[in-house]
């Protein structure tokens, strides 16, 4: 097995051990749709015009509560050193990490969203939508959240301080993302945020990948 | 460590076959010195070239995951060094290191020593022709003690190098010491 | 702030740096001070009231300084921190550690003063379109500097971990106008705007370039204070540092 087919499997597995960890963020994000939905469902001009923001701010908050595990395990056990020595280790296997963390995280909300969009009486196409702007959504978030993930790994009181870094940040994605959605809706022209949002996806495949090694050699300095 | 200098004006190099034991108390900044030594943290002057392709590492952190079984983690080892390891060969590191039945068992469930021999057999079937230790000597007991000796002599026999941080000597031959003063 | 990055490369030397800087920096206290203080005067006492707002505008004497200054700080950071990841210069990150909380102050004046404007002119204290936005999110990250370097203990993990995220925020700082551009166009008319200045008469013009300067000239006197500051504390352990504390405080 290679590096990455190896990693990717490997945190596949400890998800699957560690299942309530995982659980958190996506019961996270059912619970609050949910009571988003059951307060402000019954007004049918409301839940037009509040759906699709609950979901994607929703869906952000629990990406923030995954992302603080991202590398804690890996940095209190030593692995992270270890994937951190030999350079050309080093891509494969923080790709494949962060890969494995979209799956287990962004994808499950991904699934979700469409499902719960129904509470808020949306139409098919606009489910499709919130769909598929959520999946670039998710990524970026994942992407950009992990250079700050890896820049404060092994601190303590971490979390904190990782809502605030990436908080900044995860705004253009989330509005190009509801923006879309909601001219969708309206049935008016999307293209211009679309291309927006899968631009900055594209700038952070490009870039954040490589930008993560030598962030976290650097964390690693303590 | 804010500010504090560890060490000065060193320079050794590491042959082929040959053994260098770090000696110093502790906060002399042996883990330090190995840490530079791998690229883990930067030296405020000077460099440290590499010669040698993959190093092997065994630290404070031992490098093993609770939720996997002792197997699985070294399989992954074993991956990251570019090698498929076969489930025998993984099981022959093991018994080598008097550990074979924990093959199956979760590492958060193995005892430190255990778990030190787990990570001590991961770096025999990494490959790597260098290893730096870090106090591999703690938590292990005296037979665990001889089991590593014989490792590191065959490992050397086989033209391996290592660069060994402890407070208490391990090999007695072919061995050059640095002593870090504190 | 170029004379000051042009000057980082000679003054790398802190001895030097803190032995020449301190006549500088009494300089740009006295001159920013005194600057602040004529702009001021003559903006609130001396121009006549505008012709819409009355004299609530007045606030813009303050507001457009320290408002421009609080950007114009984050992308002096920005670079710095670029010249830190490339050249590892010690004095880059000694910039980093004490401009970003002036930074942080100049923005949250900037959002109070906005406010206090805002409520009486436009009827509402807070617009969400790209500029008011743009400033908020620059406090946060300013905000995030701040406390990033607060919680890493180490020197040079903590001077790479700022520099990354200056450079991560600078970047996103356009991307933010762009999208709140957007998607203001989606939600609201156009009719609410901070954005648009309607042109400034000469009149105005003067005192508030005027304070611009000033606090161009007051904020480097700040930063540069708080770097010796910095240096100082960094060597603390060198026999100069402590001749100079010993000298300076018998």
């Amino acid at each position: 097995m290679k590096p990455f087919t190896a990693t990717l499997t490997r945190d596949v597995l400890i998800a699957l051990r560690s299942r309530t960890e995982m659980l958190n963020p996506i019961a996270f994000f059912l619970l609050v749709t949910v009571m988003f939905a059951l307060v402000f469902g019954r007004d049918l001009g409301t839940r037009h015009l509040v759906g699709i923001p609950a979901i994607w701010t929703t869906a952000l908050f629990a990406n923030m509560l995954a992302l603080e595990g991202l590398f804690r395990r890996e940095h209190d056990d030593g692995t992270l050193a270890l994937m951190l020595i030999d350079n050309s280790v080093t891509l494969p296997s923080t790709v494949a990490k962060l890969i494995a963390h979209w799956l287990l995280t962004g994808m499950p909300i991904c699934i979700l969203a469409p499902v719960l969009g129904v509470a808020f009486g949306m139409s098919q196409s606009t489910l499709l939508m919130l769909a598929g702007t959520l999946v670039v959504g998710s990524m970026v978030f994942t992407l950009v959240g992990s250079v700050c993930g890896a820049l404060i790994v092994g601190l303590q009181r971490g979390g904190v301080l990782l809502t605030l870094l990436v908080f900044p940040l995860y705004i253009p994605v989330m509005l190009l993302g509801i923006g879309t959605c909601q001219l969708h809706q309206a049935g008016e022209e999307y293209t211009s945020h679309l291309v927006g949002s899968l631009a900055i996806l594209a700038g952070c495949i490009t870039a954040i990948p490589l930008a993560i090694g030598p962030v976290l050699r650097a964390s690693q300095d303590q | 460590m804010q500010g504090r200098e560890l060490f000065n004006g060193l320079a050794c190099r590491v042959e082929a076959g040959s053994t260098i034991e770090i000696h110093g108390s502790n906060g002399s900044g042996k883990s330090t010195l190995l840490r530079v030594l791998l690229g883990l943290q930067r030296p405020d002057h000077g460099t440290v070239t590499r010669h040698v392709g993959r190093i092997g590492y065994v630290g404070h952190r031992l490098g093993l995951t609770g939720l996997m079984t002792l197997g699985e983690n070294l399989r992954w080892l074993g991956a990251l060094a570019g090698h498929n390891s076969a489930e025998s060969e993984v099981r022959g590191a093991l018994e080598r290191m008097g550990i074979g039945g924990c093959f199956n068992r979760e590492v958060r469930h193995l005892s430190a020593g255990q778990a030190k021999r787990g990570a001590l057999a991961g770096l025999t079937l990494s490959g790597s022709k260098l290893w730096l230790l870090d106090e591999p000597l703690s938590s292990l007991d005296d037979q665990g003690v001889s089991l590593l000796s014989e490792v590191l002599t065959s490992h050397r026999e086989e033209g391996g190098s290592a660069i060994i941080a402890t407070h208490a000597s391990i090999t007695d031959s072919s061995t050059e010491t640095i002593e870090l003063q504190n | 702030m170029n004379i000051l990055t042009a000057t980082f490369h000679r003054l790398t030397s802190p001895e030097f740096f803190y032995s020449k800087t301190r006549v500088w920096v009494f300089c740009l206290y006295f001159l920013g001070i005194a600057g602040l203080l004529t702009g001021s005067i003559w903006g609130l006492f001396f121009v006549p009231p505008e012709k819409f707002q009355g004299d609530s505008f007045r606030i813009m004497f303050i507001h457009v300084p320290v408002a421009h200054l609080a950007q114009m700080i984050y992308m002096g950071i920005a670079v710095a921190g670029a010249i830190y990841l490339i050249w590892r210069i010690k004095m880059a990150d000694i910039f980093m550690a004490a401009a970003a909380p002036v930074g942080c102050i100049m923005t949250a004046l900037a959002l109070i003063s906005g406010i206090v404007w805002g409520m009486p002119t436009w009827g509402t204290g807070w617009v969400w379109d790209a500029r008011t936005t743009s400033v908020l999110v620059l406090f946060f990250l300013f905000f995030g500097l701040i406390a990033l370097r607060q919680a890493i203990g180490r020197r040079e993990r903590a001077a790479f971990a700022v520099s990354v995220l200056a450079i991560i925020g600078a970047i996103n700082i356009p991307i933010i106008k762009y999208s709140v551009e957007w998607f203001a166009t989606l939600h609201q008319p156009a009719s609410i705007t901070l954005t648009e200045q309607s042109a400034i008469a000469p009149v105005f013009l003067i005192p508030l370039l005027t304070n611009i300067a000033s606090m161009y000239v007051f904020a480097a006197g700040v930063v540069l204070a708080s770097m010796r500051a910095h240096v100082l504390e960094r060597h603390a352990q060198t026999s100069w540092a402590q001749d100079t504390v010993g000298g300076e405080e018998p």
